[in-house]
Formats: C-alpha cells, sequence, structure tokens
C-alpha cells in the first residue's frame, strides 16, 4: 500500500527540506520505492540539498502542464536506484497548480513508487494546500521555540480541518545542554503542547550541515542525527524503536576525535 | 550579583507557560488576557460557594470536540467535610 506523506510546518527554516531528503534517502536505504517532490515552487531547494541540482530537466508544473510526461522529469538519485526526485518549477509561481491537479499527480505517482515524500512550502497560503490536498499522512517539523511551535500549532489546526489526521511531529534542533539547563523547552515539553504523537527527534547537529553543504543527506551514517533519521524511517515503516538518547552527543570518544 | 541571584526562573518554562496561554487563546480565538479574564472571573464566582485553591486553577482549550475545560480544585478544608457529612449519612 502507498503512501503519500507531506512534511511540512508553517514557519520556515525549521528543516522541512532537509527532513524531505533524510527521510526519502533513509526510505530508500529499507529497500522502498520513493519518490521526493518539491511542491514549494519557486522557491525549490530540495534538489540542492540531494545534490541532484545540475539533472534538472523538466518539472513538477511541467507534467501537469503536459510539456513532458513523467517519467521524463524525475530524476535518479546518485546511489540508491529506487529514491527519484520530481524537481519544482523556479520560474513560476504557486498559482501554476491547483489542488486538484496535485492529487492527481500524487495518485499518478502512487502507482509507481511505495512512498511519496511531499517536500511543503513555509506559509499557510495557495503553496501549503497543494502540497497538503494529495496526502493521506503528515509529519509536521518544528524546533523548540516558541514561534516555530506556534506556526506548528496553527498547521495542525489546518491539517485537521482538511480531514488529515495522521499527523506526527518531528522536534528538530534540539540541543541537550540546554534542555539540562532549563533554557530550552524539552522534547516533551513541546509534546504535550501540541498533544499529537512524537515520531522522532534531531539534535541541533554540524554534521546537518557538512552533509548539506556536499549535497548528501547523512540518514543511516553512524553520526547522531544520520541515526535520529534513520530510526524515523523505521517508524515510518510501523516498526516500534525506541526513542535515541540524544545525550550522547558529546561523549568522550566523540571529544577526542572532533577536537572539541 | 553572583551566581545564584541572576535569574528568577528558568527560560525554557517561561516559554512553555506563554506558548500554553496563547495557544489556548488562539485555539479559541480570543486573546491570552481574556482567557486569564475568564479564569478570574471563574474562580471568583465558584468562590462564593466552596473555598477553592485558587492558584491551581486552569482553564484549557481541546479541539476534537471543541470543549472548554476549567480543573478547579478545591480546598482540602472541604473536602474533610464532605467525607464526614457523607459517613453521617451513611450511619
Amino acid at each position: 500500500m502507498s503512501e503519500v506523506i507531506v512534511i511540512t510546518s508553517g514557519k520556515g527554516g525549521v528543516g522541512k527540506t532537509t527532513t524531505a531528503a533524510n527521510i526519502g534517502c533513509g526510505l530508500a536505504q529499507l529497500g522502498k520505492k520513493v519518490v521526493l517532490v518539491d511542491t514549494d515552487i519557486g522557491l525549490r531547494n530540495l534538489d540542492v540539498v540531494m545534490g541532484l541540482e545540475n539533472r534538472i530537466v523538466y518539472n513538477l508544473v511541467d507534467i501537469i502542464e503536459g510539456n513532458c510526461r513523467m517519467k521524463q522529469a524525475l530524476i535518479k538519485d546518485k546511489h540508491y536506484p529506487d529514491l527519484c526526485l520530481l524537481p519544482s518549477a523556479q520560474t513560476r509561481d504557486k498559482s501554476s497548480v491547483t489542488p486538484e491537479q496535485m492529487t492527481k499527480l500524487c495518485e499518478d505517482l502512487q502507482e509507481e513508487f511505495d512512498y511519496v515524500i511531499l517536500d511543503c512550502p513555509a506559509g499557510i497560503e495557495q503553496g501549503f494546500k497543494n502540497a497538503v490536498a494529495g496526502a493521506n499522512r503528515a509529519l509536521v517539523v518544528t524546533t523548540p521555540e516558541v514561534s516555530a511551535i506556534r506556526d506548528a500549532d496553527r498547521i495542525i489546526g489546518l491539517l485537521e480541518a482538511n480531514n488529515l489526521n495522521n499527523i506526527q511531529l518531528i522536534v528538530n534542533r534540539i540541543r541537550m545542554d540546554m534542555v539540562k539547563r532549563g533554557d530550552m523547552m524539552s522534547i516533551e515539553d513541546v509534546v504535550d503542547i501540541l498533544a499529537v504523537d512524537l515520531i522522532g527527534a534531531i539534535p541541533d547537529d554540524e554534521d546537518i550541515v557538512i552533509s548539506t553543504n556536499q549535497g548528501e543527506p547523512l540518514v543511516g551514517n553512524p553520526s547522531i542525527s544520520g541515526q535520529a533519521y534513520k530510526n524515523i524511517c523505521r517508524r515510518i515503516l510501523g516498526e516500534e524503536v525506541p526513542i535515541l538518547d540524544l545525550n550522547v552527543k558529546k561523549s568522550f570518544f566523540n571529544r577526542i576525535f572532533k577536537g572539541k | 550579583m553572583g551566581l545564584f541571584s541572576y535569574r528568577h526562573k528558568n527560560t525554557g518554562t517561561i516559554a512553555k507557560d506563554r506558548l500554553k496561554l496563547l495557544l489556548n487563546a488562539e485555539r479559541i480565538n480570543c486573546s491570552p488576557s481574556i482567557l486569564i479574564m475568564l479564569k478570574n472571573d471563574l474562580v471568583k464566582s465558584v468562590s462564593k460557594y466552596i473555598v477553592v485553591d485558587e492558584n491551581n486553577v486552569s482553564v484549557k482549550y481541546t479541539a476534537i470536540p471543541p470543549t472548554l475545560t476549567a480543573h478547579i480544585p478545591i480546598q482540602e478544608t472541604n473536602l474533610i467535610n464532605t467525607k464526614n457529612r457523607n459517613n453521617r449519612k451513611n450511619r
């Protein structure tokens, strides 16, 4: 059974695109056929995070307008043959696509892939409405900050209003040292405030910046965030994986090897 | 000022409390100050009849189904009275 998952947040810059890239790669590592769809028309970014920016010929709007066949616009990943990217258009705007067209596109993609991952734009306007139209599951990304949590709450309300009730939460950029000091809301605090199920937490990790610089998602590698993303992928598949202890980040070995 | 006096409360807790109040208010489309006024009014009205534990009163909103829930703990002394009354009835 094929699933369409939208990665959304409301607020910009909380890590939707990075999360989408890593979840897409992670699911491909676990043997699933995955397509990553960048729905941010006019501000595409998933292509650079995936390191596929030089291979774009056609895009999402081209498929919808009938300028090309679906297969022509799909870009195969460098490492995983079962992972594809459908880039968005850079020179168009959100009104080029309607929610009905997106729903139809998602249905077509579902025939070819086990997972359709939609990277949603920030905001609650047309772009958001398009992205959620075809989805049957939502992952809401937030950070432990008041602004991001407030927007996440609003997004959860809008998702529910759209009859999308399969919603899970990803708490991104958590800093356990600050939580311990009492200067950052804990994962439990965020879950308590938003009252949705947690599917995983990602620490604030410089390895993510390094991996994005190179256009290589880090899911599955031994870094703490690589493991955290892999665990989220397993949970998406329905496996019971205990929440990773993020405190191990500044372990003795890490400090020595990284010279911190 | 030294190590101990520099902060009264952890900023994480401040953030959590602010958010809780704000989101509760936004979910029912009214401002946090109105929610505080509602809470104070509730305490005032209920206090006419029962002694309530004012510091632990909370007003919460949940979305499905849309419900406003007031949690109003009653002072221990009142509870003992009720117990005695029940005991007397049983006898």
